[in-house]
């Protein structure tokens, strides 16, 4: 069975960019989301396994996002990303919601899998 | 002044023997045989004596110079009178026609005080008929013969200007000058009774040593004159105990008047040197009320109103910030204006009286217009002071702003551009499965890339700590604890609001000094402690390492002392060498 992948970025050229890595490596991209709001409903609407997050968003941050999600019955998988990393977050990456954190520099296919099989 | 104070020591000396070589020579203020009683004489004596030591007594204060040389001539014309006991020719001519000069200095000496110049017009017409009078009895000598008028002792040739024997010449002006001179005391009565009623109060105590005895005096030899007059030129044959009391009763005024004369100097001294006090009291920052309360203490005028012009209002304000208007149609009250280079200072609304006083009026606006100045001064520069405090806080604001601005630039253009294209380079490369060439090459590529991403981190994190904006200032010190090499103890606790550019300033501060702890000093903990303490943040920072930190230009911590600084508080640094070094930060939350 396909995994199926929200994602979550404001930026439409990492959108683009990580769509096309995961898609070619056999992932179903269900929907891309430019915020955390129409993530939220997109998320509720498509019901994917895994949503990879942003943590940068416009109207609220990934951390807010990852706790709602976190709420759905069944909870997705929420892969954390930013361009910063994580030391820059302090203790938020390890106290929030998601599975685990991956700066974007380091995303690749396999390690997002990586992610959602652990 | 001084050589007159060098020259004063010898004719003080020579005045006072001249006076003791009087007392022998057989005077005798009645022209009467036999002479006075000794009290008498030596009462007449000490009057010279009296005015001698007040003059030198004068001479020796500053600036009373012209009151101390008047005094010592009266008191020399007194003498001079009283020569006319001597029966030596020549010493007789000089005491006979000279007569008068006693009492002609006496009149200037009273109008002039205290300041030893005349004051009015009107003063000088009655100091010119005084003269007129004196001369009169000069130029009369001539016709003076004393024999004549039943003087007994008086040798042939005593009067040495004698010209011609005209004893009715002699009487006629002498009843003439009596009654000039009658006019002449009453009117001084008269006006230095004026004088007095139209002073301030400050000036009335300076003249008041002055204002009994001279009308006492005047008033007696008024009278005496008055019964002579009444009595005919022929002295000799008046009844003696009239006289003789007239005579006691000024004699002994004269006596007393240089002293109290003295006494009304050392009142104008005093008031002098309150002038000089107030000087230096208005020397400190003076509040409306203040000035006021001092000026009218100084100057005896409790009714006495001081305004400040204040440029913002355009009006004059006074104590309490009352407006003050200069007041119009109230013969009471008159205003001197204080400017400066024509621009408005202050103004004082007091009592006329005190005008009469012009040196004083000027001390005292001179030291009023130092003490507004000043203030004013003061206030301008407190004024530049807190512009410069607010433009140092702004500019320190704008650079923060700038830096986040470039931060944001760096994360949504290049960062993120890069990111994109490093991913999609990896897609490229997972197509290039069967030309591992080309694949090892693409490797290479997206490793630069790589590197360049992070360099492109570790910017914009020194730029600004995107998280201070985003997560606040606790998440981002735990983030600065958890980057450290060493352990950090961290203990936060930030009950109200803090302003975003104070939760910066505290952040540089904590990640300067954790720097320090890891890179220079060789520590091996730390711990930051971060607080509120009734409105002020206090962020510390303590490690246990080598010590030495300073303050010194150039160092990363000068440039966090002048950004604290700039935000109103304050970094102290305790950095003995091998006792680890402690970084303390207060910052007002406001």
């Amino acid at each position: 069975m396909r995994q199926r992948v929200l994602i979550v970025d404001d930026h439409s050229m990492f959108r683009r960019a990580a769509r096309a890595v995961l898609e070619a490596d056999g992932l179903e991209i269900v929907g891309e989301a430019p915020d955390g709001n129409s993530a939220l409903e997109l998320a509720i609407a498509a019901r994917p396994d895994a949503v990879l997050l942003d943590i940068q968003l416009p109207d609220c941050d990934g951390f807010e996002v990852a706790r709602r999600l976190a709420r759905l019955k069944p909870p997705p998988i929420v892969v954390l990303v930013s361009i910063r990393d994580a030391g820059e977050y302090g203790h938020l990456v390890m106290q929030s919601a998601a599975r685990g954190f991956i700066p974007k520099s380091e995303l690749t296919s396999a390690r997002f899998k990586e992610m959602l099989s652990v | 002044m001084t050589g007159r104070r060098l020259a004063a020591a010898p004719v003080a000396l020579g005045t006072a023997i001249g006076g003791l070589l009087l007392l022998p020579i057989a005077f005798d203020p009645l022209h009467a045989e036999g002479g006075g009683p000794l009290w008498g004489r030596l009462l007449m004596v000490s009057v010279g004596w009296s005015f001698f030591a007040g003059g030198i007594a004068a001479w020796f204060m500053r600036r009373e110079q012209r009151t101390g040389s008047l005094l010592i001539l009266t008191g020399l014309g007194w003498w001079l009178v009283l020569l006319i006991g001597t029966r030596v020719p020549i010493l007789w001519t000089i005491s006979s026609a000279l007569e008068m000069l006693f009492l002609t200095l006496l009149v200037y000496l009273l109008l002039a005080f205290p300041e030893g110049r005349l004051h009015s017009l009107w003063e000088r017409l009655l100091v010119a008929l005084q003269v007129v009078v004196f001369l009169s009895g000069v130029v009369f000598a001539v016709f003076y013969n004393p024999t004549t008028f039943g003087c007994t002792n008086c040798p042939r040739g005593l009067n040495l200007l004698l010209i011609s024997d005209q004893p009715d010449l002699v009487n006629q002006r002498a009843t003439l000058a009596g009654r000039a001179e009658i006019a002449l005391l009453v009117l001084l009565i008269g006006t230095l009774w004026t004088r007095w009623v139209r002073s301030s109060v400050p000036r009335r105590r300076i003249l008041n040593p002055l204002i009994v005895p001279a009308i006492t005096f005047s008033l007696a030899y008024a009278a005496y004159l008055l019964f002579q007059q009444l009595a005919g030129v022929a002295i000799y044959a008046a009844p003696l105990r009239l006289y003789e009391i007239l005579i006691t009763v000024f004699t002994v005024s004269l006596l007393l008047l240089p002293l109290l004369l003295v006494l009304g100097l050392t009142r104008l001294r005093s008031r002098r040197a309150r002038i000089g006090d107030l000087v230096l009291e208005l020397g400190e920052l003076p509040t409306p009320e203040r000035l006021q309360a001092a000026l009218a203490r100084t100057l005896g005028d409790p009714s006495l109103e001081v305004g400040i012009w204040v440029p913002e209002v355009k009006r004059y304000l006074g104590a309490n910030g009352r407006t003050i208007v200069p007041p119009e149609e109230d013969p009471n009250r008159v205003t001197t204006t204080l400017e400066r280079h024509g621009e408005r200072l202050a103004i004082i609304v007091h009592d006329p009286a005190l005008l009469d006083d012009t040196a004083m009026i000027g001390s005292v606006t001179a030291a009023t217009r130092l003490a507004v100045e000043n203030e004013k001064l003061q206030r301008d520069l407190l004024d530049q002071l807190v512009e410069v405090h607010d433009s140092r806080a702004r500019i320190i604001e704008a650079a923060d702003e700038e830096r986040k601005r470039i931060e944001r630039n760096l994360h949504d253009g290049a960062q993120q551009r890069l990111v994109s294209l490093s991913l999609a380079l990896q897609l490229v490369e997972s197509k290039l499965e069967g030309a591992p060439e080309a694949k090892t090459s693409l490797t290479k590529v997206r490793a630069e890339l790589d590197d360049t991403l992070r360099e492109l981190r570790e910017l914009a994190r020194g730029m600004y700590p995107a998280i201070l904006t985003d997560q606040g200032l606790e998440v981002a010190v735990e983030a600065l604890a958890d980057r450290s090499r060493l352990p950090v103890e961290v203990d936060i606790d930030l009950a109200g609001d803090v302003p975003e550019k104070v939760q910066a300033a505290a952040y540089f501060a904590i990640s300067e000094a954790l720097t320090n702890a890891a890179r220079h000093s060789q520590a091996s903990a730390a711990t930051t402690r971060v607080y509120q303490d009734d409105g002020v943040l206090v962020a510390e920072v303590e490690d246990d390492g080598l010590g030495g930190a300073s303050l010194e230009e150039g160092s990363g911590l000068r440039g966090l002392a002048d950004r604290v600084h700039a935000l109103g508080g304050d970094l102290t640094i305790d950095s003995g060498p091998g006792k680890g070094t402690r970084l303390v930060i207060r910052l007002p939350c406001e």
